[in-house]
């Protein structure tokens, strides 16, 4: 079976990069992006991931905006999205966007890996 | 010379109290007297009735039948509610009652003048046992009314103080207090810091002036610069007035000829404009106006209508107050939802690198542990920063000074310092520190410099590009030095420039970036606090220069005594920057590059 690929939205460079080894390391294939413009452009022609973690407050474009973006195109209207921020109302915001999940920051990393599992199968 | 207390005078001696004398007492009595025969009919009236009716002499008014006389008239009651006709006294005498009373208030129906009051009372003449005559006495009470009508609206008004409304619905009662009462419009204008006026409240009793008030607003709104009585009152902080508005003064206010129509359309004859003053500062200005009624306003009307001025000053003041109170709260909890979740990154970062140090225990790689250890500790340095930078901006918003630690800084060192921890947070752009030759020396806090310099370059990282470059100058600048911070990001439009430096303000072009704008706001105020200017240009699309322009040495004459327990709340700034210049240079760039290609990985 194909590796499972997971993409990761996320502003800050250090935990952009932490969350990607840590899913590597569990065999996923990570396609990172810094901002919900980076994210299209690599969506586009890309492969399709099985779950997007999203961060909500991000330079250029949001993570709200990239939510509403997906959910409008037929091609990325069905993956499910896994918001991981800091933002005081996450749960309601995560409702309210769709999320399958949501993580508030500091998250624990072996926790994140268990969503990810959770959403996109273990036999990555 | 006069005779004093010798047996009636002279004048007194001449009253003979005569039927002619009588007569006369009556016809040029000051209370209108009239009577009536059983039936109902008019068959006396005196001067002062005539009057009262609107005719030059008795003589006159008799010659009308009492319904037509009558019929000039709306009769109403002290409520205001319209008194039908068993309620007259002279019927109810007629009837039988002894010696009914009653107020009446007479409105012309031509609305030609002003209403009247009267206190009428009936009294029944009877003779041989059989009702004879009605006699009506009118005691004119309507400046009485009056005065307890103002002093009913005034403290109406004056009650508004007490109210905890929102300032909209605070400014839109107070305008419906004052009407019809004291005014038939009344228009309430408020002063905009920024300079312009912003109508805020519009009253009248018949909804549908109010619509056409409404039109016109939206079609021809205040313009500043035209001349206006508002303007006036704003100029001078006097109040306005002119008695009699004509067509003539109207068609020169309006703009064009469509909107004279529509002010004439409004009828509008007198005028009076008033400052709304509160604690020495005129707020606005409070606008009466009459149209319908047949009441000028004049001099004699100052006193009472300044006196409405001045509480609805209070009114407007007090809601003012509140409403900013308001602000100020949803602010400070916006500024606690931010600042908790500015520190949950790093947060995040450090819980994260601990995690992976521990899944390298045991049998893991050693050199891997440390790094991650290391990098947490960085973190939690830079955690400590941010903490120790919202201490600072509580302690300016308090208006309290800041413990600082003036010393002599190299700034050229420094902004090395601050470009080599930066590289490896954000790997995908180039950090270019441009330097004079010798070291930049200048009398300063360093942790504190280096905390503002955090915040530009965070900021400048964050608002560009990957790939893009972010240069540091550092250079002489007279006496002082300059830093400066350039990138090549999304830039800034020109409107909100003057605003980025306000607490929580981020450009449009910002997007959802993380933090409100606490740095920027922060970094000005405590570069402030070290003579420093924080200064920004930029250009939308191309990019932006904060310069941080620093003097010889930072003031210090307000800093003796900083409370202890501050202190210690602020983590020692400089024990940090000993830390962090202990590692050698090539230890720093070993863990760069080890980051580096980490991050890649």
């Amino acid at each position: 079976m194909a590796q499972r690929s997971v993409m990761i939205v996320e502003d800050d460079p250090e935990l952009r990069s932490i969350y990607g080894e840590v899913l590597s390391e569990h065999g996923y294939y990570v396609l990172a992006a810094r901002d919900g413009v980076e994210a299209l452009e690599r969506l586009d022609g890309g492969r399709l991931p099985c779950a997007v973690l999203l961060d909500l407050r991000m330079p250029r474009m949001t993570g709200w905006e990239l939510a509403d973006r997906l959910r409008a195109d037929s091609r990325w209207s069905e993956v499910p999205l896994i918001i991981c921020a800091a933002y005081y109302r996450i749960a309601e915001e995560a409702a309210r966007l769709g999320a399958r999940a949501w993580m508030q920051k500091p998250i624990d990393l072996s926790r994140l890996v268990g969503v990810i599992e959770d959403v996109c199968g273990c036999d990555a | 010379m006069r005779r004093v207390n010798a047996g009636p005078s002279e004048s007194a001696a001449a009253w003979s109290q005569s039927p002619q004398d009588l007569e006369e007492v009556l016809r040029l009595a000051g209370d209108a007297i009239t009577v009536q025969a059983p039936d109902g009919s008019l068959v006396y009236a005196n001067r002062a009735a005539a009057r009262q009716m609107g005719f030059e002499d008795a003589a006159e008014l008799m010659k009308h039948p009492l319904p037509e006389v009558i019929g000039q008239f709306r009769l109403l009651d002290a409520d205001g509610a319209v008194m039908p006709v068993e309620r007259l006294p002279g019927r109810r005498a007629m009837l039988g009652e002894p010696d009914p009373v009653e107020v009446i208030r007479f409105q012309r129906v031509d609305g030609d003048a002003e209403d009247r009051w009267s206190l009428v009372r009936a009294t029944p003449v009877h003779r041989d046992g059989q009702l004879y005559a009605i006699i009506n006495v009118f005691q004119d009470i309507t400046a009485l009314k009056r005065r307890e009508i103002e002093l009913a609206t005034l403290s109406r008004v004056g009650e508004l103080v007490g109210e905890l409304a929102d300032y909209q619905t605070t400014l839109q009662s107070l305008a419906q207090n004052v009407v019809p009462e004291l005014a038939d419009w009344c228009v309430v204008d408020l002063f905009e810091p920024a300079g312009g006026i912003n109508r805020v409240a519009v009253a009248h009793v018949d909804p549908a002036k109010l619509r056409m008030a409404e039109e016109l607003e939206l079609r021809y709104s205040a313009d500043p610069s035209s001349p206006s009585a508002t303007q006036a009152v704003k100029e001078s902080g006097e109040p306005q007035l002119y008695p009699e508005l004509d067509d003539q003064m109207i068609t020169q206010a309006a703009r064009d000829d469509e909107h004279a129509r529509l002010l004439t359309a409004l009828g509008l004859r007198s005028m009076v404009a008033l400052p709304l003053a509160a604690r020495g500062k005129v707020l606005g200005v409070m606008t009466l106006i009459e149209a319908e009624s047949a009441h000028r306003y004049s001099a004699a009307d100052l006193p009472l209508v300044m006196d409405l001025a001045r509480r609805a000053g209070v009114v407007i003041d007090n809601a003012r107050l509140l409403h900013e109170t308001n602000d100020a709260i949803r602010m400070r909890d916006d500024f606690l939802a931010t600042a908790s979740h500015d520190m949950r990154t790093p947060i995040a970062t450090i819980l994260a690198y601990l995690q992976l140090a521990r899944r390298q225990r045991p049998g893991g790689d050693p050199s891997r542990f440390d790094g991650y250890l290391e990098r947490a500790e960085r973190t939690t340095v830079r955690l400590a920063r941010l903490v120790s930078e919202l201490m600072d901006v509580c302690l300016i918003r308090a208006g309290q000074p800041l413990p600082l630690a003036v010393e002599a800084v190299d700034l050229v060192a420094l902004v090395e310092q601050a470009a080599r921890e930066h590289r490896p947070l954000t790997p995908s752009h180039s950090v270019v520190v441009e330097r004079a030759a010798e070291p930049v020396t200048v009398q300063t806090d360093a942790a504190r410099i280096e905390r503002i310099l955090d915040n530009l370059l965070s900021n400048a990282v964050k608002y560009s590009g990957e790939g893009s470059t972010v240069t540091l100058r550092v250079a002489r600048d007279g006496d002082g030095a300059c830093i400066s911070v350039t990138d090549t990001g999304v830039g800034i439009p020109a409107e909100e420039l003057p605003t980025i430096f306000e607490p929580f303000r981020r450009a449009s072009t910002a997007g959802g970036a993380p933090g409100v704008g606490l740095g920027l706001a922060g970094a000005r105020q405590v570069g402030q606090q070290l003579g420093a200017r924080l200064e920004a240009v930029s250009e939308p699309g191309a990019g932006s220069t904060f310069t941080l322009h620093l003097p010889a040495a930072a003031p210090v004459g307000h800093l003796e005594e900083p409370a202890p327990e501050l202190i210690r709340a602020i983590p020692d700034a400089r024990n940090e920057r000993i830390a962090d210049e202990s590692k050698s240079q090539q230890q720093i760039e070993r863990e760069e590059a080890e980051f580096k290609r980490e991050a890649h990985a």
